[in-house]
């Protein structure tokens, strides 16, 4: 690893992305996600509900198209999967020790987790929607100016993770052990999920994914429901907060 | 390796039945209404003549069938233009008739969105009620062996990809 610089921050997010084969998992998301959109699904939007043009309502339906019920439960689980493997495990197995040998510290460890993640989560979501989508309507992929909603639902996809990445870490450090880590998320996912839960895993996702899409864009996401989104964005800021200062407060991983 | 293949092996065979479940639990509807998404309802009360216009889209498979339907009461239907484009490949077809229709039905040759403009003109007498159905059937699954064909390569392609990728870090390893 490089000693300093932003090619030592790249090596980290690489090696981030390799840690444990995690790549390989996001190679077995991209095909269970290809399974749970419905080859055969047809769909109808009216005129009312497009943007301005036909091909960008074209891709509008397109997108709300590839969706499926199951989806925001799956997408979250493999987000919280991703960080037990870089927060707990990698703790855990003495990687960190290996990252401190390297000249990378914590925050700059934390930021680099921040971007392998978000490549890992997004990769298979955002591959397998395009496939099925280029699959349904090869030739929408010469509609050039719909490419605004596939670049549209990326964004917000990565707005979702960004949000619930510094809860679930934060959630990791303090409780350290993968497996209760793993055990609270999951009774947090299955048991409290409601609509005024912490991490309402479910309903922001569909936000994100499908509600703003056809209407206003990235401005749409926020407006449309302030009152439940400010307070979650505000818990989350607060978490990433929390998690800087935590590793201010423990100082670096000492070899034992 | 072949621990790692194998162990990816059976986490995506755990999957599959999720995703069985899934489509057990809400499965994939054989019909859709327009009506489901606000349809075209047009009403009011008047003497003379009337024009309808609507557009919307449809995601449609090949073979897929569209149903249309015009439900009116309190007015006669005097014509209508039905102008259907594949908006993608730009291929347009069109339909027009006059007095009381029944409307054609449209199976479609290529999959994919289709911006469907329907003009109905209509006479009204008094309070009118004029209501336009459109119903998507799935058609048989004979034209789907190209898309078949396509997730084939999609699949191989990426597993290839993917074997080539752990096949190279395995040799760097070693």
């Amino acid at each position: 690893m490089p000693r300093r610089g932003t090619r030592r921050f790249f090596e980290l997010v690489k090696w981030y992305i390799s840690f444990f084969n995690l790549w390989a998992a996001s190679a077995a998301l991209f095909f269970l996600y290809l399974l749970l959109y419905d080859r055969f699904r047809v769909n109808v939007i009216s005129s009312y509900l497009w943007a301005s043009s036909p091909s960008e309502g074209a891709w509008a339906l397109l997108v709300g198209t590839a969706f499926s019920v199951l989806e925001p439960m799956v997408a979250t689980m493999h987000l919280a999967l991703i960080v037990a493997l870089l927060f707990s495990l990698e703790e855990g197995e003495g990687m960190s020790y290996v990252r401190y040998a390297g000249g990378a510290g914590r925050l700059e460890a934390y930021a680099a987790k921040w971007l392998a993640s978000l490549a890992l989560f997004l990769s298979p979501l955002v591959g397998a929607k395009l496939a099925v989508i280029l699959s349904w309507d090869t030739r929408a992929s010469l509609l050039l100016q719909g490419w605004r909603f596939a670049a549209l639902l990326a964004v917000s996809l990565a707005a979702y993770a960004t949000y619930l990445f510094p809860i679930l870490s934060a959630l990791a450090v303090v409780v350290k052990r993968p497996l209760y880590y793993l055990i609270l998320v999951f009774l947090e996912l299955y048991v409290i999920e409601e609509r005024w839960s912490l991490l309402s895993a479910r309903y922001l996702y569909m936000h994100a994914a499908l509600l703003f899409l056809p209407t206003t864009g990235g401005v749409g996401f926020f407006s449309v429901e302030r009152s439940v989104l400010l307070p979650r964005l505000a818990a989350s800021l607060l978490c990433a907060i929390f998690t800087v200062l935590w590793y201010r407060l423990k100082g670096e991983v000492k070899w034992r | 390796m072949r621990l790692q293949a194998s162990l990816l092996l059976s986490l995506s065979l755990l999957l599959v039945p999720l995703v069985f479940l899934s489509h057990a639990s809400s499965p994939p509807p054989r019909e859709f209404w327009l009506s489901e998404r606000g349809g075209i309802v047009e009403y009011g009360s008047g003497v003379g003549e009337r024009v309808v216009r609507e557009t919307f889209l449809a995601l449609i498979h090949v073979n897929d069938t569209v149903y249309f339907d015009i439900r009116s009461s309190g007015c006669e239907v005097t014509s209508y233009r039905l102008k259907i484009v594949h908006v993608s490949s730009g291929v347009s077809y069109e339909y027009e008739g006059l007095g009381e229709p029944a409307l054609p039905t449209f199976t479609a040759s290529m999959g994919g969105v289709y911006s469907m403009e329907l003009e109905v003109r209509f006479e009204a007498r008094g309070d009118y009620n004029l209501q336009v159905e459109a119903r998507i059937g799935r058609g048989g699954k004979v034209g789907y062996a190209r898309l078949y064909l396509y997730d084939a390569i999609v699949g191989c392609v990426l597993l290839l990809v993917v074997g080539l990728y752990a096949a190279k870090r395995y040799k760097e390893v070693l």
